[in-house]
């Protein structure tokens, strides 16, 4: 048993702090809301030569080497500075389903340009109506010539305006049972019938619509085996969970202490606010809130390096952070009161990034379903 | 990282657990404290498992805490009457253990660890509860011996019973130096309750168990049974308050685990129009709620024991996860009151009663129990303001001093 970071975990993070308080100011942020692409390409290039894109992938596909709980040290930072990147889209979620399913092959030709930022990577999985399950994939897939054809509607990928390829959820048979009749495709981008929109989100990240209309994809660009992809695609939507916690932890931990500093600061009532028992007590639940929520993910993210069963600890992280994330901004802006409301203040980025991350990869509501459902069915 | 136990630690598990199986109580006095039996306690003791962190010498196996935790929550997930151990070997055991004298060590160590003891921690007072610095009881040194007066509040076990078929052991604050502020001038003095001068007034409680208030007259208290140092009694509680905490919570993780279980069984079982309740979205979110509570308690629990191990500075992830045990006591019993619904009003000797009546009973005899040991949610969240977060003080922080 041991609940502490390595010597290199610990580096890792401390590096990754000083980094980003000086590449990634709150300015930055509010920037990239503004900016198309939504990302700076030069920090993109700094973040690979840090190694931070492989740090989890195998060395022989030129990653270091790193566990999943590596990304994850690496994700709080990343969240505890709402660094705007396609580092999610391309790392977690693009990186992960190629890891998850890929044959070597398609391994040696995505990650190690993935690892030195030569590509960006996205998934796209859901559709308008909303639901990241089997049943609901209906964007089709058809086999024509040997190869196949791709209609059909995605909606919120993940940076997929700037993506050049897009790992695609697809429904390739619609008999039998819905989660036996998946397939995953990596498409390239530029294929032709894919139409890219950005839309606007709550989280004001960049997220879109992408349609595919007659859109060709050869049988080599499959992802595991006909029908097999939900399996792979539930694993890395579980894993990418994970991850989506420890980003929320790192903006949990960064709005307590923007919340501690103003209540140490703030004199009313001829004291400073953080004197009073009523806001003591709300600060002290967003630590509690925080410290549980930081080593439930980091079992659920032990157990997935460990390569142990993580269903049910994955759902215990989601259900928590989605709530402890959200809880934090409302305590917070209650103790901040008017100024945290105010646009050029920090709070609202992070108020908007709670809900969002909240409703990603399954809200608390979702995640207790999944937990019921290992428990009872 | 690694948050798997290794194989001793798994063979504890298994031990304590296959030895429950056949439930080898003996007689329970549950009028006295909720499970208590003493031979089954000497039980244990044989087996070694009330020794566990205890040093080699007076008859322990020198185990890091992360052990004690272990068979902890295994004697609670099996539901033995083991709420001595509690006050025993947790917090009396740990104060002498780590302020004793080599004196008290030898003389009361060993029968603890044989089990042939019961100890418990006479502290709160009417005047000094969450505030316990506030201790007004005097003890005034006269000769070889100290007199104590004064009255305590919330003293259990220390009643003379006959029923008791084991000596009791008290470990209480006490005066020395009245110009001290409050948390300071304050001893800690081992004694057996068999002291002339005490006298009880029994407390019944909304359960069906009962504490006491206490009236100490003219006490006299050999010098040889004051603990350490004279004046230095808060810092050695202090010192101890995540062993106080932590064990007891350990077995009360396995209380937990075990409501748990039997509800989950019960859902799935019984039938509600036509399906089983298991079935039902609402009941189903419940479930999943105690799973996240149960789980977010148990890592913490063994954090908290890990970091006792590695002699860090455990006391400031324990007051969290106490809060949240403490919280979830409350949420579990209620929860599982809503799943049973109308019928889970109906006590044990009803025929209609689901689970026997269970979960009526704990709502009664658990919901609140943790918050009554060592201080509510309430004043925790005002620890944890100046201790975590470096707030200005409202609660014992004040008197810190001596806390490492």
């Amino acid at each position: 048993m041991d609940f502490s970071l390595s010597e290199e975990q610990k580096m890792l993070k401390d590096s990754a702090r000083n980094f980003l308080e000086k590449e990634c100011p709150t300015t930055m942020v509010r920037e990239m809301v503004k900016d198309k692409k939504g990302y700076s390409p030069q920090l993109w290039q700094k973040m690979a030569e840090l190694g931070w894109l492989g740090l989890s992938l195998p060395t022989k596909y030129g990653g270091a080497g790193g566990s999943f709980l590596d990304s994850v040290i690496l994700l709080e930072e990343i969240g505890r500075a709402l660094l705007p990147s396609p580092f999610f889209a391309t790392v977690v979620l693009g990186g992960l389903s190629i890891l998850e399913a890929g044959s070597n092959e398609q391994k040696e030709r995505f990650l190690p340009k993935l690892a030195n930022g030569e590509v960006l990577l996205t998934l796209a999985i859901t559709e308008p109506n909303a639901r990241n399950e089997a049943d609901s994939i209906t964007a089709e897939a058809e086999v024509h010539d040997g190869d196949f054809i791709i209609n059909g509607v995605k909606l919120l990928v993940p940076y997929g305006h700037v993506a050049d390829h897009i790992t695609c959820v697809t429904r390739t048979k619609k008999e039998g049972k819905l989660s036996e009749g998946v397939s995953n495709f990596i498409v390239d981008a530029k294929s032709p019938g894919i139409t890219i929109t950005s839309v606007n989100t709550i989280g004001q990240d960049k997220q879109c619509e992408v349609l595919f209309k007659n859109t060709p994809v050869s049988r080599q660009d499959m992802l595991g085996e006909l029908n097999s992809g939900w399996a792979h695609t539930d694993n890395v939507l579980k894993k990418a969970a994970v991850a989506l916690c420890a980003h929320m932890n790192g903006g949990t931990e960064k709005v307590m202490e923007m919340t501690l500093e103003h209540a140490k600061n703030r004199v009313q009532f001829g004291q400073p606010i953080a004197s009073f028992q009523a806001i003591q007590h709300r600060l002290a639940d967003m630590l509690i809130g925080l410290e549980a929520s930081k080593v439930l993910t980091h079992d659920a993210a032990w157990k997935i390096s460990a390569g142990l069963p993580y269903r049910m600890e994955v759902s215990i992280a989601k259900a928590w952070a989605s709530e402890s994330y959200r809880q934090a901004t409302w305590l917070s802006t209650r103790i901040q009161g008017g100024v945290a409301y105010m646009e050029d203040h920090d709070m609202p980025l992070y108020y908007r990034w709670a809900k969002a991350a909240e409703i990603n990869l399954g809200d608390a509501d979702f995640h207790r379903e999944m937990i019921a459902m290992e428990l009872l069915d | 990282m690694e948050f798997g136990f290794n194989e001793e630690q798994q063979r504890l598990r298994e031990e304590v657990r296959s030895f429950c199986k056949s439930k080898p109580w003996g007689e329970v006095m549950s009028e006295i404290a909720p499970g208590y039996s003493p031979s089954f306690y000497r039980k244990l003791g044989e087996r070694g498992w009330l020794g566990l962190p205890y040093d080699k010498k007076y008859g322990g196996q020198s185990k890091d805490p992360i052990y004690e935790a272990i068979s902890s929550e295994e004697l609670g997930r099996a539901g033995a009457p083991v709420s001595s151990l509690y006050p025993t070997n947790t917090l009396v055991g740990e104060l002498i253990a780590n302020c004793g004298s080599e004196e008290i060590k030898s003389r009361y160590l060993p029968r603890i660890i044989r089990g042939e003891i019961q100890a418990t921690g006479v502290f709160t007072e009417p005047e000094a509860g969450s505030d316990l610095g506030q201790i007004q009881m005097r003890a005034v040194r006269e000769g070889d011996y100290y007199i104590i007066n004064g009255q305590k509040m919330f003293a259990s076990f220390i009643q003379p019973e006959p029923k008791y078929s084991i000596p009791i052991l008290m470990a209480l604050m006490a005066k020395t130096d009245p110009d001290a502020p409050p948390g300071k001038g304050l001893s800690i003095f081992v004694f057996e309750n068999t002291a002339p001068g005490i006298t009880c007034n029994v407390l019944n409680t909304m359960a069906t168990w009962k504490t006491n208030q206490a009236f100490f007259d003219d006490v006299k208290v050999p010098k040889e049974n004051l603990l350490g140092q004279e004046n230095q009694g808060w810092d050695c509680l202090m010192r101890n308050k995540v062993w106080y905490w932590n064990k007891g919570r350990a077995r009360r993780l396995g209380n937990l685990q075990r409501g748990f279980d039997i509800v989950v069984k019960y859902v799935k079982e019984t039938e509600s129009n036509g399906h089983p309740l298991s079935q039902d979205p609402l009941i189903r979110q419940k479930i999943a709620n105690m799973a996240i509570d149960l789980h977010a308690v148990r890592l913490l629990t063994y954090r908290v024991a890990w970091m006792q191990s590695k002699g860090l500075d455990a006391l400031s992830i324990e007051v969290i996860v106490k809060v949240i045990h403490d919280e979830a006591m409350l949420r579990f019993t209620n929860w599982a009151m809503q799943i049973l619904g109308l019928v889970g009003q109906l006590q044990d000797d009803s025929k209609y009663a689901p689970l026997k009546g269970v979960v009526q009973e704990a709502y009664i005899q658990n919901s609140l129990r943790n918050f009554y040991d060592g201080g509510g949610p309430c004043a925790m969240r005002s620890f944890i303001a100046s201790y975590n977060l470096g707030l200005p003080e409202n609660t014992w922080g004040k008197y810190l001093g001596g806390v490492e």
